[in-house]
């Protein structure tokens, strides 16, 4: 059901940004790109601007907290071609406190919410955000819910 | 009912006065829609055809102002009390809290950061409705449990 992208797309990204790639893995037809969060921005702008992949529908943009590594923070992002109908996953690890990546939010519009909601769950601050504020949270919080060193009962 | 609440002693007279009372009040308790998660939707079936509750003169009211009781029924966040206590300040005396379900009750299967646990952490609820969700019957045996609670009540006559 999930078509992935063709093995030579995936080869033209590898060539364009070998040195920011951290791993390029396939899984029951879901193709994942792990790269240095770093990059994120140009690797994304790539992703939407280059004809053969067309990027235009960015599907989820979420958040990961692996605190046993040494790049903590983790931005997944969900891409879907509606010209080529091919899908994508890329994996932005970022180290760092606290954690920032560029924002995507004036390429695809729908992350918009999706990094304030990656914001206010795990203090990833997205930098060029045109309004980073938290949005499921009463503004007030402290803390960030979602880390693996928050309790689940919540702190007071 | 300011100037004769909790005067006159008990007598013949007076007693009567409360019993109609507390007859109109429990003949007609009217309470706020306030479904927030799931149990909302046992509330809706309570008062839908099946089980009616209009025959017991249950009739919902969309506005706090016009409203005795407010049936809190589902999951309260922390992010919804300042609503849920604006909206009980707004509704006149007398009035009564069911707090209907689990989550109402005592936060529910939910112990994390943003559920409360129990709304009787900021009203003075007066029934409980335990289950998950109280079945329709449940919820109306709650009602009529309430009903049982405002009949013992004394307005005029001084407790």
């Amino acid at each position: 059901m999930s078509r992935s992208i063709a093995p030579k797309l995936v080869e033209k990204i590898k060539l364009e940004f070998d040195d920011v790639i951290l791993d390029i893995s396939r899984f029951q037809e879901q193709t994942t790109v792990c790269l240095k969060a770093e990059h994120t921005r140009q690797v994304c702008e790539f992703l939407k601007n280059e004809k053969d992949l067309d990027f235009n529908l960015l599907l989820d943009l979420a958040g990961a907290h692996y605190p046993d590594r040494e790049r903590d923070f983790e931005v997944i992002y969900n891409y879907y071609s509606l010209t080529h109908k091919h899908f994508l996953r890329l994996k932005a690890q970022i180290k760092g406190d606290p954690p920032r990546v560029a924002t995507i939010s004036d390429l695809w519009k729908a992350a918009d919410w999706l990094e304030r909601e990656a914001y206010d769950m795990y203090g990833i601050i997205f930098e060029g955000h045109p309004n980073l504020k938290r949005l499921f949270l009463d503004d007030s919080w402290i803390g960030f819910p979602l880390r693996k060193d928050y309790p689940l009962e919540g702190r007071d | 009912m300011g100037l004769i609440e909790n005067r006159f002693e008990k007598n013949v007279l007076v007693t009567t006065v409360d019993s109609v009372l507390n007859w109109a009040r429990t003949s007609s308790m009217w309470p706020l829609t306030f479904g927030l998660a799931c149990c909302a939707i046992e509330m809706m079936a309570t008062g839908s055809a099946h089980y009616d509750l209009d025959r017991f003169g249950i009739i919902f009211r969309a506005t706090p102002r016009q409203a005795d009781i407010i049936i809190i029924a589902g999951t309260v966040t922390k992010k919804m009390v300042p609503p849920i206590l604006k909206v009980y300040n707004q509704m006149p005396d007398p009035k009564w809290v069911v707090a209907m379900g689990s989550c109402a009750t005592t936060g529910g299967p939910f112990k994390t950061y943003s559920v409360v646990q129990g709304i009787d952490k900021y009203l003075p609820v007066d029934v409980y409705v335990p289950g998950c969700q109280p079945r329709p019957q449940t919820l109306i045996a709650s009602l009529v449990h309430l009903q049982d609670k405002i009949k013992a009540e004394h307005t005029i006559a001084k407790k």
